[in-house]
């Protein structure tokens, strides 16, 4: 093998060794399915840690409230999150 | 009650075991995860068994998934993801035979149970967050506060970051139940409707069944890619923290 040809395989070798990061498309794909799954998922988070919080210091409702409220925002953002990123186009 | 679409959920005791006061009976659920266990190491083992240059076609087939995953770990983590390519691939290769093995006739659907999914989902979290943790420090922290945000919604958005970061592994687990068990309903019902329609519709009505099985295959497998690539993105995040 020349000179040459060496050097070609290992152009070629190092080409495959960096792998090209591609866009995430298939985690971004938003659908009604997902908008529901993430809702759910946040009020659940929010629902666990409120009960959790009010069990510790004896504040009944409050903690739930909150965690409640912010259990929701969190996952309208992921939802505008993954909106974003797909009208993006990226 | 014994046509129920949902009683194809149902767990039931086959062998009952007591160990110290804890329940650990061998169910339907757990023959079904040790047959899906059995089935993907002896498919590997009989594939790489004799290893040539040029592939045999189960040999073949075996290196097309491992390479699935390699290139999923390559694409959305780097080059640093090499070295997890082990666990995700058995990731990959559990779910989707108890994905699968819930498709044959008799079968239970092991990951139609949360506590099956979210087992996993946690193990994926915990994994994720302690790495990002070993590898950072209280560097990986800062994933919680995105960039350019004013000191004065600094607390708001830490608390809804945490939130959104605690929220992962609960989406994670109800996307694969979830989507299992409104398949398998999906299909049952069909079923039932079936034979009645036929008086109508004479054999239309199978085709669609068997379309609609296919559907279900894809489902499975579509399934199983979409756990891994997501606990790939989220190795991503622990492991290159912007």
């Amino acid at each position: 093998m020349s000179e040459r040809e060496l050097d070609e395989l290992q152009k070629r070798i190092n080409s495959f060794k960096q792998p090209k990061i591609k866009p995430r498309d298939i985690t971004h794909t938003i659908g009604a399915f997902t908008v529901a799954i993430e809702l759910v998922a946040g009020i659940i988070v929010g629902l666990i840690i409120g009960l959790f919080f009010d069990r510790m210091f004896g504040t009944k409702p409050i903690f739930l409230i909150v965690c409640l409220i912010m259990g929701i925002i969190a996952s309208l953002k992921i939802i505008w999150q993954k909106l974003n990123s797909k009208n993006d186009g990226t | 009650m014994e046509h129920s679409p949902l009683s194809q959920f149902e767990i039931s005791k086959l062998i009952e075991i007591n160990l110290f006061g804890f329940d650990i009976s061998l169910t339907n659920s757990s023959v079904f995860m040790i047959i899906s266990c059995i089935i993907a190491l002896v498919y590997f083992m009989v594939a790489f068994r004799i290893q040539n240059l040029v592939p045999s076609r189960l040999q073949a087939s075996a290196e097309m998934v491992y390479n699935l995953v390699g290139d999923m770990l390559n694409q959305n983590v780097g080059v640093n993801g090499r070295s997890f390519v082990p666990l995700i691939f058995t990731l990959f290769i559990f779910i989707l035979l108890c994905n699968l093995l819930g498709m044959i006739p008799y079968g239970f659907t092991v990951t139609s149970h949360i506590a099956v999914t979210f087992t996993l989902a946690m193990l994926i979290f915990l994994l994720v967050t302690i790495i990002g943790f070993a590898k950072h420090g209280l560097h990986f922290l800062s994933l919680f506060l995105p960039k350019g945000t004013p000191w004065w919604l600094a607390p708001l958005m830490i608390v809804i970051e945490l939130f959104t970061y605690l929220a992962r592994p609960v989406s994670l687990s109800l996307r694969l139940a979830a989507n299992m068990v409104a398949g398998h309903i999906l299909l049952k019902v069909m079923a039932g409707f079936v034979i009645s329609l036929m008086i109508f519709l004479k054999f239309l009505p199978i085709p669609l069944m068997v379309i609609l099985i296919g559907f279900e295959i894809f489902v499975a497998i579509l399934q199983a890619y979409i756990f891994t690539i997501l606990s790939c993105v989220y190795l991503n995040d622990a492991i290159n923290l912007h």
